[in-house]
């Protein structure tokens, strides 16, 4: 694991651990050295005191042989008050008691000397006895008590002797005192300069990361800062967006509305024609009617043309009769000869008066015959006129059912306008509530800027706080500036009618009126309402 | 005046002798002509007895007034196409000189025209060749009104010896 990579928390945790083992180890070295300091003034008290012990043994057995030899000198005059047995003296209480088992136990180098001592000690103690009983106490003082007394008196030095070679004195305690002094000093030292580079180590690591972090928070505020200049203007312009579409909507709102005037006038339209046609196709049975009966009344008129041909055939057979009549006159006449001469012009007459009743009749048939051709021709036209007038009332039935499906079309038509109209006053609302939302976007991203130069702000705080000085904090000033300069949207926003996040806006030198608001927020809160 | 214009001359006058009125008639779309005084009758259609072993042109007899005259279809005596009888077909009664003196016959043309008065000057000798007859049954050609009329000698027409058996029906 590099070191750069370890949190702070555990750089922190690192260096006053550190400093806190140098610390605890500086006071276990003391704590150590002042107790070795104490025992060893305890053992040079408890040396004193077993020293002071002894010599006051020797002193009471100095006395003790005196009074015993100040008895024998008497010649056994004076009272015997002297303690005669060995375990009942000053020495021997302490010497079978406690105390020699717990000089013994502290110095055990003691022990053989306290044991050679019991000996001389009980035959000191029996020589008073025999001087009491004796005869002559002097010799046997001098015999007895003497080399006893001394020999007690020298093992009782040896034996303080053992116990000062054995017990710290007091010297060597002061020597101990200081070396303890001197290590203490040294260690704390050390640990002094061992803390003193864990916290260099430890601050520069720190102030290194909040560096880093501190640069990189500046830059993220700075993209915070552009980023909501950019979602600022991306919702100025879905704030225009929101408006044209409001606008074309308000446009296809009254095509609509004048589409479904249209769709209405259409189905007036169709339903009048609905009529016409119905009224045109009463008309055309009447037609037919009409047509019918002229067909009828031609026929009559064939028939009679039948009959006046009947009779023109016969009107033609009497000319012909009478021709011939006429020219048998006239041979009957030419016979006569002279005499003749006028019936022959009678006859001649006659034939002529024959031939014209005859060409009348031609004529007269012929003229029937045209007629009846004709008649026929018109049959046949009126035929066809039936057919046609059949197709058209056809036609008007297949008009009359366009008619009827344009109507309901149209009638169709109207309801999905109507839909149409619905979903068009769906639209506007929504619109209204994207500019709503565009607006708030932008007061929101105006807000977000200023958040960002608050953080900027805080970051140069941080970043002089880790840097130190001025430093740090001129550069935040010129940073700021900067920051402004790239910041149109703030200026703007200072002269922002909506007020939107005016008081969070860290900027007091924007010009205002610089930038009108309707260029900032386009809508026009009537217009949006109009809608 | 030389030979020639006197044969014209005499010609001429031959022709100048056939003046006279004509009762016209058509047949097969032609004019034809007849004497009005060889004519005794022109009748209506009737109905014609007809007689076997007879030629084809002789289509019978028919009872006039209490006669029996023999008829004679002139088309086909003419050797035309035959024809329907319609209701201007007529029976034209001529009275024929023969050796056994004057007959009556009928003649059914297809219809009979007008008695017409032709001018000597109007007509003109038969041509010798040109029409389907023979020579010898033409008078003349007349013209009138603009078209010709060829003028039957009708004695010559009816007197062959195939006439001869039909005399004896009118008898």
């Amino acid at each position: 694991m590099r070191w750069q990579k370890v949190t702070i928390g555990k750089k922190i945790g690192l260096g006053l651990g550190l400093t806190l083992i140098l610390l605890t180890l500086l006071g276990l070295i003391s704590y150590l050295g002042v107790g070795q300091l104490v025992k060893d003034a305890d053992q040079v008290i408890q040396g004193n005191r077993l020293d002071s012990l002894l010599a006051q043994k020797e002193a009471d057995h100095l006395k003790w042989a005196d009074k015993l030899l100040m008895y024998a000198a008497s010649g056994k005059t004076t009272k015997f008050d002297l303690q005669t047995d060995d375990h009942l003296c000053a020495l021997g209480e302490w010497y079978y008691g406690e105390g020699r088992k717990a000089a013994e136990g502290r110095i055990p180098a003691l022990a053989p000397v306290l044991q050679e001592m019991e000996g001389p000690h009980r035959l000191l103690h029996q020589s008073a006895l025999e001087i009491k009983k004796g005869e002559q106490p002097l010799s046997i003082f001098e015999s007895k008590t003497r080399p006893n007394l001394e020999k007690v008196q020298a093992l009782l030095q040896k034996a303080r002797q053992v116990a000062k070679d054995h017990i710290v004195g007091e010297d060597t305690l002061a020597a101990r005192a200081i070396d303890t002094r001197r290590n203490i000093m040294v260690v704390g030292l050390v640990s002094l300069v061992l803390a003193l580079i864990i916290a260099f180590f430890m601050s520069r690591g720190i102030s290194k990361a909040l560096t880093a972090i501190t640069q990189q928070l500046e830059e993220a505020a700075e993209q915070v800062a552009s980023a909501s200049d950019q979602v600022a203007s991306s919702s100025q312009a879905l704030a225009q967006g929101a408006s044209e579409q409001a606008a074309s909507l308000e446009e296809t709102s009254a095509s609509m509305e004048q589409i479904a005037a249209t769709v209405k006038q259409n189905t007036l339209n169709a339903e009048e024609c609905n009529r016409l046609v119905v009224m045109t196709n009463e008309k055309t049975r009447e037609v037919h009617r009409s047509i019918r009966a002229t067909k009828t009344s031609m026929e009559t008129i064939a028939n009679s043309g039948d009959s006046i041909k009947k009779i023109i055939k016969n009107i033609d057979e009497i000319a012909f009769q009478t021709n011939l009549l006429a020219l048998n006159a006239a041979v009957e006449a030419a016979r006569a000869g002279q005499a003749g001469a006028g019936f022959a012009v009678v006859a001649d007459e006659v034939r002529n008066l024959a031939q014209r009743a005859a060409e009348a009749a031609k004529t007269t048939d012929d003229l029937i015959g045209e007629t009846a051709k004709h008649i026929e021709i018109g049959n046949s036209q009126i035929q066809e006129t039936l057919t046609k007038f059949y197709d058209m009332g056809e036609s008007a039935k297949k008009v009359n059912s366009l008619v009827g499906e344009i109507a309901s079309a149209s009638l169709e038509q109207a309801k999905e306008i109507e839909v149409i109209n619905r979903a068009t006053r769906e639209m506007d609302r929504i619109v209204q509530q994207n500019a709503a939302s565009a607006e708030e976007s932008a007061s929101a991203s105006q807000e977000l800027t200023a958040q960002s130069h608050q953080m900027k702000g805080i970051v140069y705080d941080l970043m002089a706080m880790v840097a130190g000085g001025s430093n740090g904090g001129g550069q935040g000033k010129s940073g700021r500036h900067a920051l402004l300069e790239s910041l149109p949207l703030m200026r703007a926003a200072a002269g922002n009618p909506y007020g939107y996040g005016r008081k969070n806006i860290l900027i007091h030198d924007s010009p205002s009126g610089e930038v009108q608001p309707d260029e900032v927020i386009p809508l026009e809160g009537d217009h949006i309402k109009k809608v | 005046m030389s030979q020639a214009a006197r044969q014209i001359q005499q010609d001429a006058n031959t022709l100048q002798d056939k003046e006279g009125k004509y009762l016209t008639f058509t047949l097969a779309h032609e004019d034809y002509g007849l004497e009005i005084l060889k004519v005794r009758e022109i009748i209506g259609m009737m109905d014609i007895t007809a007689v076997p072993q007879t030629p084809e042109y002789v289509k019978g007899v028919i009872n006039l007034r209490g006669r029996v005259i023999p008829v004679i279809d002139l088309r086909l005596k003419f050797g035309l196409e035959a024809a329907e009888y319609g209701e201007r077909t007529c029976i034209i009664v001529v009275e024929v000189q023969s050796e056994m003196g004057s007959v009556q016959m009928g003649v059914v043309v297809d219809s009979v025209s007008e008695v017409l008065n032709i001018n000597g000057d109007d007509i003109e000798p038969a041509p010798s060749f040109g029409t389907r007859l023979k020579n010898q049954y033409i008078l003349g050609i007349a013209k009138a009104k603009g078209t010709i009329k060829i003028l039957l000698d009708i004695d010559r027409v009816l007197t062959s010896e195939e006439m001869a058996g039909l005399e004896s029906l009118g008898g």
